[in-house]
């Protein structure tokens, strides 16, 4: 079919000198516009429950947090998993490791414990002092799953297992360093590792 | 035809007065843009609390949007209405009161905003005072239009004209609707809608302004500057007709893609969805007619500048059009919500599509108006390129950062955990980015300079008197059919002439589009109860906490930080258990936000100690190295406003929550006073170099941050939640 030229289709009317033809509409954009109208109207069946095969923001999130679970272990399984205290031992002996504890550290931790570990928003981790216990498990947990109540952040979401052991055996060598300005002691008095002097107590917080 | 010819002028002073007003505040309007944009590099630049990011960003956007895109648009409309309907403006007392009173809006929003009163939502931050100013000015501005209108000489009515009918009108309906609130002060209110409608409702409003404001007035201009500037006739008619009345009904539907995988029931916004992607071909119905009106004339772009001008804002907004749809898609807008993607869609939309019109048909209007040739034909051709290269480094440089940062925060490594657990990481990445778009943002603003410079220049060169030439018109004849109209003629499209004729029905089958449309959505949202299933655990705030909202609205901290966690693995796993309609039943108005420049703070209630929060408040880059958020160290010394308190407590109660015995005289300033005694203690125990907060702003700030999505932990209501949330 031959289309009329323009000028045929001139309407007579002048706004203002503006003409308009009365060209009819673009094929693509009729199709276009119905095939959108289609989809719409399939899709929203589809999302009807018990109609089509949609199932809603939440189900599909539920499904990702299984299929997650499934294949990495769940969250609680995967702190457990961060809870080593053999890798601990390793990183002590590991220069490298107790490099990226350090550099973990000065990333994560410094901005409450101070770089050299003398404590300003969270405790002095250089003393005798412990509030949550100072053996390699006791600070592997306190780090991954913090202490939310006293403001320690759950580390676990945030670092990774290597980087977790690796920072716990930074803060180990920092026991006995003498900060230029340390935090009073908090906590119990700890004569060696997960060894409590009885009776000798400061104030806990 | 031997009707009477009548003889009368048109009132091209207003004109006149409109585009100065778009030109300077255009300039001031991106010269914030520009500021805001090296703040978010520099963050030593938030150097006054007045002119922080916080506070600056509305500015930015209100000034851009209804100061200049407004002002641009009565410019536009007052030029072309005359002579569409072939009548001087109704009245030139009303013409004068409204680009008065328009003028004096934007002069409070300038000064207000700065100060910190704000209603925070956005597009609509103005606090109620000026809202009414707007509503004031706005019937103005319609009554003017509309007996301009009635006394028109040209029986029928043309496409743009249409247009500004939807548009005066839908806006009307929006801003009203949407800015209901309780004032509790005269710079302070509530909004009238909490939590989940309240979200509703702003996104219905802040898409159809988008919609109404920022499309179908500039579709108007397009209809009118564009044939005459190409002196070519429109394309199709029939095309119009389609393409106004599906774009004007289906506008209005799409608000809730704002919205997705937020607590909006899933019904709304996959309704938003669908309507959005309907709206492509009803939205490139214009762009389609615009570009094809230039057939015949395409060897003039080459050599004019206006022109080059409408071919780059029309193609701007086709592009932003499809894109629009697209980032409607559930799947799409997983990715870009919350990112600079959204920022980038913007921009193309208002510096492509508004801001080359403007230029366009400013430049066609200038030497008609100033009676003389432009200035410099050569200097208008150097702002097309600075304007156009400015874009595109705009654009490239904020869609990657867009892109970049969904896909950051998203990454898992192959154990299962986030790649970039740590959101500063994801922040850091974005800086040559935003370098490159502070960039390109000036490039944009030194063309806008150079067209002021253009314009002035001419303005400077024009005759000693205006000439006002007299027009000669036959009046119209009334017909007897016009009194007692048939509400149905017209209905089929051949029949649609009919309705050109009769602007009055014309006007009320346009409100009813856009009012069924919105009742489709609003009726549901208000009415269906589980919607928003509620929660036991979930408290109003304390006096002190609502103390502590209040600063951080003033400070603009929704500017940056969502409060809305999406049911994803990679937010819940970031930032703790995805956010429930039924948490944000006393959110009056809710603070969920649009775009993370900093990390979602939905569940940061308990994350830290108080103490953490006063030493990152004081100075974020101490406890987050490289943070570009602004430092507020004079939150620490401040004296928290307890006078107003109760006020602010009453007003709440008024809304609906429950309060109790707080509403008695005094009794929440003596809460927010224990309250503020028992945090300020516990800060000075942790660190003793901090005494005498309890009388400080901080104190307040702290106790709303630590209250953000506790309650839902002290019951385990989780899952109870979770089972009558799910589903459409």
């Amino acid at each position: 079919m031959s289309a009329p030229r323009d000028e045929d289709r001139l309407l007579d009317h002048k706004y203002d000198d503006i003409q308009e033809y009365d060209n009819p509409l673009p094929t693509w954009w009729t199709v276009l516009f119905v095939v959108t109208i289609i989809w719409a109207v399939a899709y929203y069946m589809n999302v009807i429950p018990g109609v089509g095969t949609g199932k809603g923001k939440i189900a599909n999130y539920d499904a990702e947090m299984a299929a997650a679970a499934e294949k990495f272990g769940t969250p609680e399984q995967q702190q457990e998993a961060a809870i080593d205290e053999s890798a601990v031992t390793a990183a002590l002996g590991d220069p490298a490791k107790l490099e990226l504890g350090k550099t973990t550290f000065n990333t994560t931790c410094m901005a409450c414990h101070n770089a050299d570990g003398g404590g300003n928003i969270g405790p002095n981790l250089t003393d005798d002092y412990w509030i949550h216990g100072n053996s390699k498990k006791d600070i592997l947990t306190t780090i991954t799953k913090g202490v939310p109540d006293k403001g320690m952040p759950t580390w676990s979401a945030t670092l990774k297992p290597d980087q977790i052991s690796a920072v716990a055996a930074y803060v180990i060598t920092l026991h006995g360093t003498k900060p230029a300005v340390a935090k009073e002691p908090q906590g119990i008095l700890m004569t060696a590792e997960g060894v409590p002097a009885a009776a000798d107590t400061a104030a806990a917080k | 035809m031997n009707a009477q010819l009548d003889s009368f002028k048109y009132d091209d002073a207003i004109v006149r007065k409109f585009l100065f007003a778009t030109v300077l505040w255009g300039v001031v309007g991106m010269l914030v843009g520009v500021i805001i944009a090296l703040q978010l590099v520099m963050p030593n630049l938030n150097f006054t609390p007045w002119l922080a990011f916080g506070r600056l960003r509305p500015l930015h956007t209100n000034a851009v949007i209804f100061a200049f895109a407004g002002n641009a648009i009565f410019t536009g409309v007052y030029y072309s209405s005359q002579r569409l309907l072939k009548t001087r403006m109704f009245s030139d007392a009303l013409s004068a009161a409204h680009f008065w009173g328009w003028q004096l809006i934007i002069v409070a929003a300038a000064v207000t905003l700065p100060l910190g009163i704000t209603q925070s939502k956005e597009y609509a931050e103005l606090e109620w005072p000026i809202d009414i100013m707007i509503a004031v000015v706005w019937v103005i501005f319609a009554v003017n239009f509309f007996m301009t209108v009635a006394r028109r000489r040209e029986r029928h009515i043309y496409v743009a004209i249409w247009f500004y009918i939807a548009s005066i009108v839908t806006v009307a309906i929006l801003h009203i609707f949407n800015n209901l609130s309780m004032p509790a002060g005269l710079f302070k209110s509530y909004s009238l809608y909490a939590g989940v409608q309240d979200a509703f409702m702003q996104w219905w409003y802040g898409h159809n302004a988008v919609a109404f404001f920022l499309t179908t007035p500039f579709l108007g201009l397009m209809y009118y500057f564009m044939p005459k500037a190409a002196n070519r006739p429109v394309f199709s008619y029939r095309l119009s007709i389609l393409h106004f009345w599906t774009l004007v009904f289906m506008y209005i539907w799409a608000g809730p893609h704002h919205l997705h995988y937020t607590a909006l029931p899933e019904w709304a916004s996959t309704l938003g969805m669908i309507f959005s992607v309907m709206l492509w071909m009803p939205s490139w119905g214009g762009g389609v007619n615009g570009l094809l009106t230039l057939r015949g004339a395409w060897n003039k772009v080459a050599e004019d500048p206006i022109l080059k001008f409408f071919v780059v804002a029309v193609t701007a907004y086709m592009m932003s059009t499809f894109e629009g749809p697209m980032l409607s898609v559930k799947s799409v807008n997983a990715l870009a919500h919350y990112t600079d993607w959204i920022i980038a869609h913007v921009h193309t939309g208002a510096l492509g599509w508004n801001g080359f019109l403007t230029a366009g048909m400013l430049y066609w209007l200038a030497p008609r108006l100033f009676q003389t040739k432009l200035f410099s034909q050569k200097l208008a051709e150097v702002h097309f390129w600075f304007a156009t290269f400015g874009m595109i480094l705009y654009a490239t440089a904020i869609y990657s950062a867009g892109v970049q940062q969904g896909l950051m925060w998203r990454a898992f490594d192959e154990t299962g955990r986030l790649q970039y657990p740590d959101f500063i990481e994801t922040t850091m990445k974005l800086m040559p980015m935003y370098w490159m778009r502070a960039l390109g943002g000036t490039m944009f603003l030194v063309g806008m300079i150079l067209m002021a410079y253009n314009l002035v220049m001419t303005w400077a060169k024009r005759p000693a008197k205006y000439e006002e030439p007299v027009v000669q018109a036959p009046a119209l004849v009334k017909t007897p059919g016009e009194t007692v109209p048939n509400i149905f003629a017209g209905l089929t499209i051949p029949g649609h002439r009919k309705w050109e004729a009769l602007p009055l029905l014309f006007t009320v089958w346009t409100a009813v589009a856009v009012i069924v449309a919105s009742l489709f959505e609003i009726i549901p949202t208000f009415l269906i109860q589980t919607n928003i299933p509620t929660i036991a655990s979930v408290k109003p705030y304390t006096p002190l906490e609502l103390a502590g909202r209040d600063i951080y609205q003033r400070e603009g901290c929704f500017n940056c930080h969502s409060q809305m966690v999406r049911p994803f693995r990679y937010e819940t796993e970031r930032f703790g258990e995805y956010s429930k309609p039924g948490e944000f039943v006393y959110d009056h108005p809710f603070l969920w936000g649009s775009r993370r420049t900093g990390p979602d703070l939905a569940r940061e209630g308990g994350k830290y100690n108080n103490l953490w929060h006063v030493n990152h408040m004081a100075q974020p880059r101490k406890v987050t190295p490289n943070s570009i958020m602004p430092a507020y160290p004079q939150l620490l010394t401040q004296k928290l406003d307890f006078a107003t308190i109760q006020k602010h407590v009453d007003a709440m109660a008024m809304l609906g929550v429950p309060y109790g015995d707080m509403v008695k005289e005094g009794a929440a300033v003596e809460a927010a006073k224990a309250q503020a005694a028992e945090v300020a203690a516990d800060i000075a125990a942790t660190d003793p170099n901090y005494t005498g907060l309890e009388d400080k702003e901080i104190t307040a700030l702290v106790a709303y941050l630590q209250r953000l999505g506790v309650d839902i932990k002290k019951a385990n209501e989780v899952a109870a939640a979770r089972t009558t949330a799910g589903g459409q």
